[in-house]
């Protein structure tokens, strides 16, 4: 079959509208690494993306945008409090030092009005950097929770999915207690990869998994990091138009991971 | 930042860290992304959860999103629309667990036209234009079909069920229905305004 002919059965590959065995020989295909079909696949996709214009236009309630960059904005603010202090405490600092000046020029009195000035403007420094640790605590707390219910409504969503595939991951002879689990869920076409006692990691390195295709290809899939006990847990979104996968497979790289394995397996799994 | 800038510059500058890039990009497709999602759930409140979740997975995640894999609106609907049908699946298995009634669908805010905000510009008014003559060019049977699989996350063979139809006959209409886009849209591409 030609590339031409293909490109009609490419617009309902991403339509999601093709049968497994038709889907399965065309993604061979695109994984192949043909330039004209890849080309092909990202311009169905931007076709069918347009089928969204046929929702009957909505009016967004007032609120929805400054809730997004709120939400935004408190995660950003979560990932650097120290330049918000800073910003906040300027302007009293200049407000306090020409009083210092005046104060000490004119009379006793003022100098003690200022000094008592100082000792609350010391009381209060030690007050807002209390309440901006206890921010960034809370914002910590906040950061752990909201990460807790991702993770609850990911569980939630792959129990209730009814395409779910278990694939067991076994130690290779690097770490033969090593082992683990990926949970497919086809209809989100998503991995959640639980690994068990695996060998922590020195400084600079980092364990990466890769999809291996039917044709041998390594796609990086993630790196990660295990804790004390050899544990870890990941999400990862299966991009669209790869070949079969047939293997689950996890190295050690260097830290940043790389483009293709350079280290050693550590465990794998095979795909029915 | 400030003056036109385009989606993938938009998207670099919210990799980058810029939440007014991010409010740009809301104000630019978030009527669009919320209308897909009310489209899927019809429950208006629901879909604002969506869009706002949306929005923050790209402010946290940017680095998922890939140029060389197609253009910024494809990323944000294809991302919009696959959290939208991932609830509305999670609905639909805990109303088969719990065998609880359908909800009426929750009045919306529909709204005639779609404003465009001054950087909605010439070339997102132009891409609507072109859109909406595509899919007036569908027969309503293709129409139905596509919709189906688009905005419900059906297979051809539950649009099939779903209508009451043949496979084939269902098959026969997504293809052509497609083709029919993708014929149309074509000289966006080529004149760079989808790109």
């Amino acid at each position: 079959m030609s590339c031409e002919q293909r490109y009609d059965d490419i617009l309902l590959l991403a339509a999601g509208a093709l049968d497994a065995g038709e889907r399965d020989d065309l993604e061979r295909h695109l994984a192949s690494g043909c330039p004209r079909c890849a080309g092909a696949y990202a311009e169905a996709a931007a076709v069918v993306s347009h089928l969204a214009y046929a929702a009957p236009p909505v009016e967004p309630s007032p609120q929805l945008r400054a809730r997004i960059l709120t939400q935004v904005a408190q995660k950003a603010t979560a990932t650097s409090p120290p330049s918000r202090n800073v910003a906040q405490l300027a302007p009293r600092r200049r407000w306090v030092v020409p009083t210092v000046a005046a104060g000490l020029a004119a009379t006793v009195t003022a100098a003690a009005l200022l000094w008592s000035l100082l000792g609350e403007r010391q009381q209060l420094l030690g007050t807002i950097a209390r309440q901006t640790d206890q921010l960034a605590q809370q914002d910590a707390q906040i950061e752990q929770l909201e990460a807790a219910a991702a993770g609850a409504r990911q569980v939630q969503s792959l129990l209730a999915s009814n395409r779910l595939d278990v694939i067991s991951l076994g130690g290779t002879a690097l770490q033969p207690k090593a082992g683990g689990r990926v949970l497919w869920d086809r209809n989100a076409n998503r991995w959640h990869v639980v690994v068990t006692a695996m060998q922590p990691l020195p400084a600079g390195r980092t364990y990466e998994l890769w999809f291996v295709t039917g044709d041998q290809r390594k796609i990086a899939a993630g790196t990660f990091d295990v804790d004390a006990d050899g544990n870890a847990a990941l999400t990862i979104d299966v991009p669209g138009g790869l070949a079969t996968i047939a293997l689950a497979a996890i190295t050690d790289e260097p830290a940043g991971g790389s483009d293709q394995p350079t280290g050693g397996i550590q465990a794998v799994g095979s795909i029915s | 930042m400030s003056g036109v800038t385009s989606d993938t510059e938009l998207m670099a500058a919210v990799a980058a860290g810029d939440q007014e890039a991010l409010g740009q990009l809301y104000d630019r497709h978030g009527r669009l992304l919320l209308a897909i999602c009310v489209k899927v759930l019809r429950d208006q409140a629901e879909a604002e959860e969506i869009v706002s979740a949306v929005f923050l997975e790209l402010w946290r995640h940017s680095q998922r999103y890939d140029a060389t894999r197609g253009a910024p609106i494809a990323y944000l609907i294809n991302v919009t629309r696959s959290r939208a049908i991932d609830r509305l699946r999670l609905r639909r298995r805990e109303r088969e667990i719990f065998q609880t009634a359908e909800q009426a669908p929750e009045a919306v805010h529909q709204s005639g036209d779609v404003p465009l905000t001054p950087l909605g510009d010439t070339l997102e008014s132009e891409r609507q234009r072109v859109v909406q003559r595509a899919l007036s060019l569908l027969q309503p049977a293709q129409r139905q079909a596509l919709e189906l699989n688009f905005f419900q996350g059906l297979s051809h063979s539950e649009v099939a069920a779903a209508l009451g139809e043949p496979l084939g006959t269902v098959k026969t209409r997504i293809r052509k229905g497609l083709i029919v886009l993708r014929e149309v849209l074509e000289p966006l591409y080529g004149g760079g305004a989808l790109a």
